[in-house]
């Protein structure tokens, strides 16, 4: 005789007892409330199907993830990563990193440039200094030429006329004059 | 920047002899599954790896107070599930919701469902599956889905929940009453819609 059978298909288990058949240990099996709910599976297509795709869904997620898991797992990636720098703390790092190489690579061409630049200052400067010598020794050398060169004959000294009827006579030509 | 893996000789030392002096084959045994714990719990692939070793470098700190009252995984289980709730109360954390490189999608995992042999269409149904539950234990609350991730990926009983979570189990047992009528309303919504698919 079995009345409750008729009591449970009416009735539905309630959630609580679908979630204990659920999550019952197998050493749990044998309880009394366990029973009763499993009788009432036997008979109810409801709860049975129900159940039969809860179960099958969290099945699916364990296995699934399960897997996942140990396909992802692996020790190179632990050991590159070991000690715990979190990844909001590697981004950063990363970040900071860039930056920084950003910073060198527009500060070191600046930083030769600002050293170069000088360089031509004192070489033009040199090349003018060099240009202006030059051309003062050029000028120096050209007055030391024109005071060293011979008087022309028209700035001569005029002789002395006494000097010379006393010490040669004059010429034609003088005489002319 | 690379820093050393986790062994006993990168550990620093500490006082007395405890079961977990032997780091070394402690990883070798719990790592994997300590892993896969905070990877399915926080679904991001370098902050589960991160998590992971946190979870290692904390119980070698802390061995001193380990007074084998419990299953060492119980024990590393529990300082896991403290980080993740250290990590996820934080205001920069968007549970569920992070834009990240490494971050976790249902269409990664649903790669790994296992090959039945089956149809097509009993794939494609697999597939919907999974995301159903994947998309219902996001909705959870943190202690939920933690207890849920705890029964239901890692299979532990009641009681071994209980004492990772340091709760009484009849909380465990409403937690997990609850994460499951969360999960069993996107499930019948779901059937009720095949359902009506069917009858057109």
């Amino acid at each position: 005789m079995r009345t409750p059978v008729t009591h449970h298909l009416t009735h539905h288990l309630t959630h609580e007892q679908l979630c204990d058949v659920l999550l019952a240990s197998p050493s749990e099996q044998d309880s009394a409330a366990i029973e009763a709910a499993d009788d009432h599976l036997r008979n109810c297509l409801t709860c049975s199907s129900e159940l039969a795709s809860l179960r099958d869904s969290l099945t699916l997620f364990r296995q699934a993830a399960g897997s996942y898991a140990a396909q992802t797992y692996s020790r190179p990636a632990m050991r590159r990563s070991s000690i715990a720098p979190a990844p909001g703390f590697r981004s950063h790092m990363l970040y900071w990193a860039t930056a920084a190489a950003l910073a060198i690579a527009v500060a070191l061409p600046l930083s030769l440039r600002h050293q170069q630049t000088p360089a031509p200052q004192p070489a033009a400067a040199a090349i003018v200094n060099t240009h202006s010598t030059e051309s003062d020794e050029a000028l120096l050398d050209g007055i030391a030429q024109d005071l060293s060169a011979d008087v022309p004959a028209a700035m001569h000294p005029l002789a002395d006329p006494t000097a010379s009827t006393t010490a040669s006579p004059s010429t034609p030509e003088q005489r002319k004059n | 920047m690379s820093s050393p893996a986790i062994t006993s000789e990168t550990l620093p030392a500490g006082p007395a002899a405890t079961p977990l002096d032997d780091m070394d084959s402690l990883i070798a045994t719990y790592e994997q599954r300590i892993f896969r714990f905070h990877l399915v719990s926080i679904r991001d692939h370098d902050l589960a790896l991160t998590l992971t070793q946190d979870t290692f470098t904390r119980a070698w700190a802390a061995r001193a107070s380990f007074r084998g009252d419990c299953a060492i995984f119980t024990w590393l289980m529990r300082i896991a599930l403290n980080l993740i709730r250290d990590h996820t109360r934080t205001d920069r954390f968007r549970f569920w919701k992070k834009v990240s490189e490494t971050a976790v999608d249902v269409s990664d995992v649903s790669e790994h469902i296992p090959h039945r042999e089956s149809s097509p269409e009993a794939a494609l149904i697999a597939r919907e599956q999974l995301a159903l539950v994947w998309d219902s234990v996001a909705r959870l609350s943190t202690r939920q889905r933690n207890v849920f991730m705890l029964r239901f990926v890692e299979e532990l009983e009641l009681a071994e929940i209980a004492q990772i979570a340091q709760l009484p189990i009849s909380t465990v047992k409403t937690h997990l009453y609850r994460a499951l009528a969360t999960l069993r309303a996107e499930h019948n919504g779901a059937r009720r819609g095949e359902h009506a698919k069917e009858s057109l």
